[in-house]
């Protein structure tokens, strides 16, 4: 079996797992109501994943016709950079959600991808940054892509402090979806800022476009980002709901029949 | 492009190490960041 098969069957069974626990926990009336934490066996497949990635990359994958051996970046930057627009569009997936529902389930999730997706733009900006100095020779340069993607964690980052700042829970909850969908604006702007403005970032390659060689191992390494991405966004939902139950109100004693 | 590879420095590796051991240090970062905030309300 070839490499790209392999790969391909590899994000097939991570993706499928996740989708049947979410039907099973929607089926059983809550994730709480899960026999197990699912998203255990998801994150050490995604170690595993990104073990073999790594190696693959380093020493499987031919070096880039232009970049050489600098090249080999590309196969933890880009796939930082899918999780981290991915991440942000469950945010504002999740703040949609507890928009037209209220349920307080959303806010959790809300809360979750947007801390992990600051994590990933935050660990995106930074091997860009290590990508761009032999590359481009800067460290950095206020090229749209660069700008939009550090407005985008700005934005995000901005949502997290709102939340520190409300202690109501519910003004909290509103507030963090209006502001995340506000936040998400600037998501499309972070994707085709390569296309709208001509400039020094490249713009997306697709596999008609590279080599198959390097496909599979650019694939092998996103679908181990994702893996270990909805492993945090299932612990963090977890300490999220954990935090947000200890917050409610005690409950009152039985009342007291008073006879006149 | 070419002209970009062509002023490229030698030491392409440490580049790509460094890289390399970023994902690693922030996924052990956070993971050890959940393990905390787990406890506390656990």
């Amino acid at each position: 079996m070839d490499p790209t098969t392999v790969v391909l069957l590899i994000g097939l069974a991570g993706i499928s797992y996740s989708i049947a626990m979410g039907i099973l926990a929607l089926v059983r009336g809550g994730e709480t109501k899960l026999p197990f934490a699912w998203e255990h066996p998801l994150g050490l497949f995604g170690l595993l994943c990104m073990i073999a990635g790594q190696y693959a990359g380093l020493f499987i994958a031919p070096s880039e016709k232009f970049m050489q051996d600098v090249g080999r970046i590309l196969y933890v930057h880009v796939p930082a950079a899918w999780l981290a627009l991915l991440t942000f569009t469950f945010a504002f997936v999740f703040a949609l959600g507890h928009l037209f529902t209220s349920k307080r389930a959303f806010d959790w999730a809300n809360e979750a991808a947007c801390e992990v997706g600051v994590l990933m733009n935050a660990m995106l900006l930074l091997l860009g940054s290590i990508f761009a100095k032999p590359t481009w020779g800067v460290w950095w340069t206020w090229d749209p892509r660069l700008t939009s993607s550090t407005v985008m964690l700005l934005t995000f980052v901005a949502v997290l402090l709102l939340r520190q700042a409300v202690p109501d829970p519910d003004r909290r909850a509103t507030w963090s979806s209006v502001s995340t969908v506000l936040a998400f604006v600037n998501i499309p702007v972070t994707y085709y800022s390569v296309r709208w403005w001509r400039s020094l970032h490249q713009i997306q390659s697709s596999p008609d476009t590279v080599a198959e060689t390097m496909v599979w191992v650019l694939r092998l390494n996103a679908f181990a980002f994702l893996f270990i991405t909805i492993w945090f966004l299932a612990r963090r939902w977890r300490v999220a709901r954990n935090f947000a139950l200890a917050e409610l109100p005690e409950e009152l004693p039985p009342a007291i029949e008073v006879k006149a | 492009m070419i002209v970009i590879a062509q002023g490229m420095v030698t030491d392409a590796w440490s580049y790509v190490y460094v890289s390399y051991a970023i994902p690693w240090i922030f996924f052990s970062g956070y993971s050890l960041y959940l393990y905390s905030r787990s406890r506390e309300n656990s």
